[in-house]
């Protein structure tokens, strides 16, 4: 073998850190906070953890199929129409994600930043970007991803400085375990749809699998541990900083502790992590669409011909179509719940289904 | 839980342990490499030894060395003709005189590019015609010649501006050197430097082969002369190094120009656009220098450069965008030193392309951004200005390029006179007469000034280019229109291929290794290996070449 | 193909220019307000005096604006109709509150710069004795930087430690916060200069009474807030001929305080407050500090001075129900059984605190 340039493990990380990283960012301290209190941390703790054993059976179907994303794999493990129809069940999800991400994120910039600019603007100008680089292979987006992660870096330098400039108080993160099992286990259900991404890892298997199927797994659950800590720490710090009646009433703390924070030279620095964070959004967006896109290259394989491009700005004009429906937030977490459920269903029952089948069946696609 | 947390664990060692293993690998690949280099070395030395040591002893080892090492041993004239062409890759500017003296066949082996033909033609050509006498070597009037029997020696002799002289049934050859002479140095205007080689190139094709050559005295050094253009028929020539570059880009770019059916070809330009990967794109792919000294830099790294008759421009490809950034003097001043300067850049190239569409969200969107001790002053510079912040910007850009447009044209004198009339008077007077705020004027001055730090002048245009859009984006939306336009570019980036190589190479597909030349200039020696992306047939650069401190610590 | 999306781009583009720059704020048109000042009137509405910086002859001055209404954004509607240009208060450094206002509940007008992106929460906050609006009214007179000297006054005192350093978004925290109250600093008119009297103390979302510039310096020392100095006086004997004998003025150079929950069952609530202090002198007439003996002697002279006055003001706290150290938070933190049993606000100015100081003198300038 060459030393030519190929899909690294570096990549995979990213991809799933890019795809995990997202709206929720902002919003979660506070969603999980209202169910866990002051022990909210544990909860994100305690999602990573699940999270984890998710991807260990996910990487445990996707390694008895190598060469196979999931889309391939559905068609040969329980037949062609059962098959399809869960590659339509992916392909809706992925389009649905996208979209709930635009509302979302076009609700917040509206906001905070553009509160007069119409909101399809705005989803236009995030899904044009978008589908530019969703429409590239798995090497172009991995490597755009992996540029643009050098940014989370300094989401991270901004939210040191607001530890060490505020008047934190500790005291917010005591009594601890006083919340009750019951509540942590609940916030950690708010978390764990923060974190979702890491079911990338179904069709971007294939694309991996010559960096060796331990490595797959260890680059995924680096990012997993990655995004956990990540979040771990956002929430210490958003509870430190906020007085727990406070927290309730800001839907994005981790924003508004940034507004709050005054360096000598710039105010403001809201804009900048604002900034920062719409293009983890859009990276986000991309790992969707991508994910609808690859579904349906490979289910309506009859007319692959049409091509990549043409998918993906179908399956986009849909999303930001249905991302332009609601008008208030009541509408939006209506939409959240759909998403929830069926997160549930393509992320725990489906891969849980196949892979008992496969081991069942001894199937395996294995040479 | 606790079989999981195991079972990762176990990953994570088998993980680590695969690593050592790849370092070990590369390491072995290293020691492989300079091992191949020794033997390189040898054969050289070798070589000098033969042509010191005239004794039989040494010649007859040498014979049988020379049998050992290729079964066949060479006979007749044209086997070794065709044995010195190899050995010289069928470089283009290799030349062959044949003749015919006492019913024997004469050839003479030069390379064209670095013989001083007029003396090779009295001091070697005249006399052997002339002459009766049966012996070659009485007949040479050349001041140096060496007796070697070694295929190999002339090999590697005649890069160095040695011509070889083969007698049919002969085993003797005989080198004599006749260099070109130099001729001036003339500093390139646009990439001066102030520490380092002076030399720029000319305009005659075989004169900046004969640079190039002068300083990769290697065989490998090939160079493939063609013609293109159906009735100009320049004249141009691709120069690689056989055992470093990829075979892959070369049969590429060779498969690109094969395309080229075009009645002319002016420039090297023309060239660039019909073969690059993406017309219309604004970032240069491949790089324009006139400086020997890069091309020779490029050339070791596996890169390809292609020299045109009538221009001083090489072209080099594939390029990535960071080449852009380094100029010739990194390498020749303090690593520190040049480290900085390259941050400098890389910063003055974020600069140019967002200040002023920065400054336009700034000061039209998010005005609370300032420090409030700014504020007021930029406010009240702005009291007046009736143009809304982009016109402003617009009207300000377009100024600096028309003084840039109308400087180059004219003589030097003139050009002066041109700055001082349009830098000073009509800023003052278009600040003065409230057209254009103060503050406004700072941010051209500095977006133009960051501008013409970059080294490239492809690239420092195309990005005040490039900030045009970013501008109108600020102008619709803000903070929010900048970071859109920056990731378009930035994708964009990510998507460009220079000769199918990635353009972002470094940074995307992410190699860290690789880094050390890109934001900064390590020092030489930690620079190990070459990148990865060219896939050179070699990547060892350097060994250890601070082993001495281990002996100096000793005592 | 190329041609087609480049006609579309430009049709985009000036699709874009004709329905303008929705959220276009050109600074060029914003009267920026940098101090503004809140009063309640009689009738409870509310009054709002706004100080706009311009430019006449290249000399800034100060305009004063004023507005009524119900709100703090009715009040604002009413000035921008008085104003030419966009009334913009985003880049607000300082707010002033009248003590009525002070005195109902501030969480109450401050919502709006909470809930306004672009207001500058980290914008300073203070409490005036009297009207806000009086201040302002007098300051313009003299045509100073209005909000430039504000702030200098207080980073100032706030850099000696006489008053806590406070803005609008860390006095949310606080008022949101069961556990712990906060304290703002308070500016008043004397003799038609404006000077800081002290600092307000606050209890919930509402001001319930003041500290002396001593006491607040003491208080700070006491929650570890010390800045970069903290000067302070105390006397030390009563019977020296010449009054300034009686007194020494010392520096706190390090200090480090302690709150310490000694019991927390529901009946008996008991907390000790003990703070370790390096001072250094900065004038004692007596001079011959070199002497250990006399060193012991002030340090325990300074010591029951300081925590004499420290018991003072813990009464204060208590009697104004002000929990400023936060030791209800510490309850909260530490001994939740105990605080969902007690009513805070009823039990605060019945529990013990006892507080202590000990002093230790490091340094005294460069004579002994």
């Amino acid at each position: 073998m060459k030393n030519r340039i190929n899909l690294t493990t570096i990549q995979l990380t990213f991809f799933i850190i890019q795809t995990q990283i997202g709206v929720g960012i902002l919003g979660l301290p506070s969603n999980v906070f209202s169910t866990s209190k002051q022990d909210s941390w544990m909860s994100i703790l305690f999602s990573g953890i699940v999270i984890q054993v998710i991807i260990l059976m996910m990487w445990g179907i996707g390694r008895r199929f190598p060469s196979m994303s999931l889309f391939h794999y559905s068609t040969q493990l329980i037949g062609k129409v059962a098959g399809t129809s869960i590659n339509i069940i992916y392909i809706i999800y992925g389009v649905m994600v996208a979209s709930l991400v635009l509302m979302y994120s076009s609700a917040i910039i509206k906001m905070w930043v553009l509160p007069l600019t119409p909101k399809w603007i705005v989803i236009a100008l995030l899904t044009l970007t978008a589908v530019y680089i969703g429409k590239e292979t798995v090497l172009e987006i991995s490597s755009f991803f992996v540029v643009v992660s050098g940014l989370i870096v300094l989401l991270i330098i901004i939210s040191f400085i607001v530890m060490f400039t505020y008047p934190v108080d500790w005291r917010f993160l005591f009594p601890i375990g006083h919340s009750g099992i019951g509540n942590i286990l609940r916030g950690a259900k708010e978390a764990y749809f923060s974190m979702l991404g890491f079911e990338l890892i179904l069709i971007l298997y294939p694309y991996f699998q010559h960096i060796g199927e331990k490595k797959v797994l260890f680059s995924v659950s680096i990012a997993n541990l990655f995004v956990t800590l990540l979040y771990t720490f956002l929430m210490v710090v958003t509870m430190v900083t906020f007085s727990p009646d406070e927290l309730l009433t800001i839907p994005q703390p981790v924003l508004y502790f940034v507004k709050s924070l005054y360096l000598q030279i710039v105010e403001r620095i809201d804009l900048f992590f604002i900034s920062l964070w719409i293009i983890n959004v859009i990276t986000t967006l991309t790992s969707y669409l991508f994910l609808a896109t690859e579904g349906c290259l490979i289910t309506f394989s009859k007319y692959k011909n049409k091509g990549r491009t043409i998918y993906i700005l179908l399956l986009s004009a849909i999303a930001s179509g249905v991302a332009l429906i609601p008008n208030k937030e009541s509408e939006i977490d209506l939409m959240n719940k759909a998403v929830s459920q069926m997160s549930n269903v393509t992320l725990l029952i489906i891969p849980l289904f196949l892979f008992g089948i496969s081991i069942l069946f001894r199937e395996s696609g294995r040479m | 839980m606790g079989q999981n947390s195991f079972s990762l664990l176990i990953v994570l060692a088998e993980h680590y342990i695969t690593e050592l293993f790849e370092v070990s690998l590369v390491t072995f690949w290293m020691y492989k490499n300079i091992y191949i280099g020794n033997s390189f070395i040898y054969t050289i030395l070798e070589g000098v030894l033969a042509m010191n040591d005239q004794n039989q002893n040494t010649q007859k080892i040498q014979n049988e060395k020379k049998g050992i090492e290729d079964q066949r041993v060479i006979y007749t004239i044209i086997q070794k003709e065709k044995y010195i062409q190899d050995g010289l890759n069928h470089t283009d500017d290799l030349f062959i005189r044949e003749l015919k003296k006492n019913g024997k066949l004469i050839k003479i082996f030069f390379l064209d590019s670095l013989t001083d033909k007029t003396s090779l033609e009295t001091n070697i050509i005249k006399p052997l015609i002339d002459s009766t006498l049966n012996d070659v070597k009485h007949v040479i009037t050349s001041a140096k010649l060496i007796t070697t029997t070694n295929l190999d020696i002339a090999i590697e002799m005649i890069p160095e501006g040695y011509c070889v002289i083969m007698e049919e049934l002969s085993e003797k050859l005989l080198l004599a050197p006749f260099p070109n002479e130099h001729s001036s140095r003339t500093e390139p205007e646009n990439e001066r430097i102030i520490r380092g080689s002076h030399q720029g190139f000319g305009e005659n094709i075989s004169e900046n082969v004969q640079f190039i050559r002068e300083r990769i005295s290697s065989s490998k050094l090939t160079i493939t002369l063609s013609k293109i253009g159906e009735t100009s028929k320049s004249k141009y020539a691709l120069i690689y190094l056989s055992d470093i570059t990829d075979p892959e880009i070369l049969k590429k770019i060779e498969n690109r120009i094969s395309y080229i059916q075009t009645d002319s070809i002016q420039a090297p330009g023309a060239f660039e656009e019909l073969i690059e990967d993406h017309t219309y794109s604004p970032f240069p792919q491949f790089l324009n220098t006139e400086r020997v000294d890069r091309v020779v830099s490029n050339l070791m790294e596996g890169r390809v450069a292609l020299v045109m008759d009538g221009s001083p421009t090489a072209l080099i490809f594939p390029v990535t965008f960071f080449s852009f950034f380094q100029t010739a003097e990194d390498y020749n001043s303090r690593t520190t030193i040049s480290s900085f300067f390259r941050i400098i850049r890389i910063f003055c190239f974020i600069i140019t392309v967002c200040l002023p569409a920065f400054y336009i969200a700034l000061i039209s969107f998010n005005y609370e951004i300032i420090p409030v001790e700014i504020v007021f002053s930029i406010k009240s510079s702005l009291e007046f200005v009736p143009f809304p912040p982009l016109i402003e910007a617009a009207i300000m850009q377009l100024t600096l390029e028309l003084l840039r447009e109308a400087a180059i044209r004219l003589p030097n004198p003139i050009s002066q006179t041109i700055g001082i009339v349009g830098g000073l008077v009509m800023g003052t007077a278009v600040v003065e007469a409230n057209f254009v705020s103060n503050t406004m004027v700072i941010v051209v001055a500095i977006t133009a000034i960051s501008s013409f730090v970059i080294p490239s002048n492809e690239l420092s245009t195309s990005c005040r280019i490039l900030g045009f859009p970013l501008m109108i984006g600020a102008a619709l939306f803000g903070v929010f229109g900048i970071v859109i336009g920056l990731t378009i570019i930035l994708i964009h980036m990510c998507k460009l291929k220079s000769l199918s190589l990635p353009y972002l190479y470094p940074l995307a597909p992410f190699d860290f290794s690789a880094l050390k030349d890109t934001l900064i200039r390590a020092p030489v020696w930690l620079m190990k290996v070459r990148p990865k992306d060219l896939n050179t047939q070699y990547r060892w650069k350097t060994s250890n070449a601070r082993g001495w401190r281990k002996d100096e610590k000793s005592d | 193909m190329v041609r087609k999306c480049t006609v579309w781009v430009i049709v985009v583009v000036i699709v874009f220019f004709l329905a303008g720059c929705w959220d276009q704020r050109l600074l060029k048109e914003g009267r920026l307000v940098y101090a503004s000042a809140f009063d309640l009137q009689q009738d409870e509405k509310i009054k709002t005096t706004a100080i706009v910086q311009d430019m006449k002859n290249g000399i800034p001055t100060n305009v004063l604006i004023q507005g009524e209404g119900n709100t703090i954004r009715e009040t604002r509607m009413d000035m921008d109709n008085k104003l030419s240009g966009d009334f913009d208060p985003s880049k607000n450094r300082i707010f002033l509150l009248g003590e009525e206002l002070a005195q109902k509940d501030i969480y109450q007008f401050l919502d709006i710069f909470y809930r306004d992106p672009s207001s500058s929460i980290s914008a300073n906050i203070v409490v005036t004795e009297g009207n806000g609006e009086d201040i302002l009214e007098k300051m313009t007179q003299k045509n100073t930087l209005i909000a430039e000297f504000l702030i200098e006054l207080l980073s100032s005192a706030e850099n000696s430690t006489l008053v806590p350093k406070q803005d609008v978004q860390s006095i949310w925290t606080n008022m949101l916060d069961p556990g712990k109250d906060f304290a703002l600093p308070l500016i008043s008119l004397k003799d038609d200069e404006v000077v800081l009297a002290g600092t307000g103390l606050f209890h919930k979302h509402a001001l319930v009474g003041s500290l002396t510039l001593e006491e607040s310096t003491l208080f700070l020392i006491m929650s570890n807030q010390k800045k970069k100095v903290a000067r302070f006086v105390s006397k030390i004997s009563e019977e020296k001929e010449m009054r300034i004998q009686n007194y020494i003025s010392y520096n706190f150079s390090k200090v480090n305080s302690k709150l310490k929950v000694l019991s927390a069952s529901p009946e008996n609530i008991e907390v000790e407050i003990k703070a370790k202090v390096d001072i250094t002198i900065l004038e004692f007439p007596e001079d011959k500090l070199s002497n250990e003996e006399k060193i012991q002697k002030l340090n325990s002279l300074i010591s029951k001075d300081l925590t004499a006055k420290a018991e003072k003001l813990v009464k204060k706290l208590q009697a104004s129900n002000s929990d400023l150290f936060g030791i209800g938070r510490e309850l909260i933190a530490y001994h939740p059984k105990t605080w969902e049993q007690i009513e805070w606000e009823e039990e605060y100015p019945n529990i013990t605190i006892t507080p202590e100081i000990e002093v230790d003198i490091v340094g005294h300038g460069i004579i002994n």
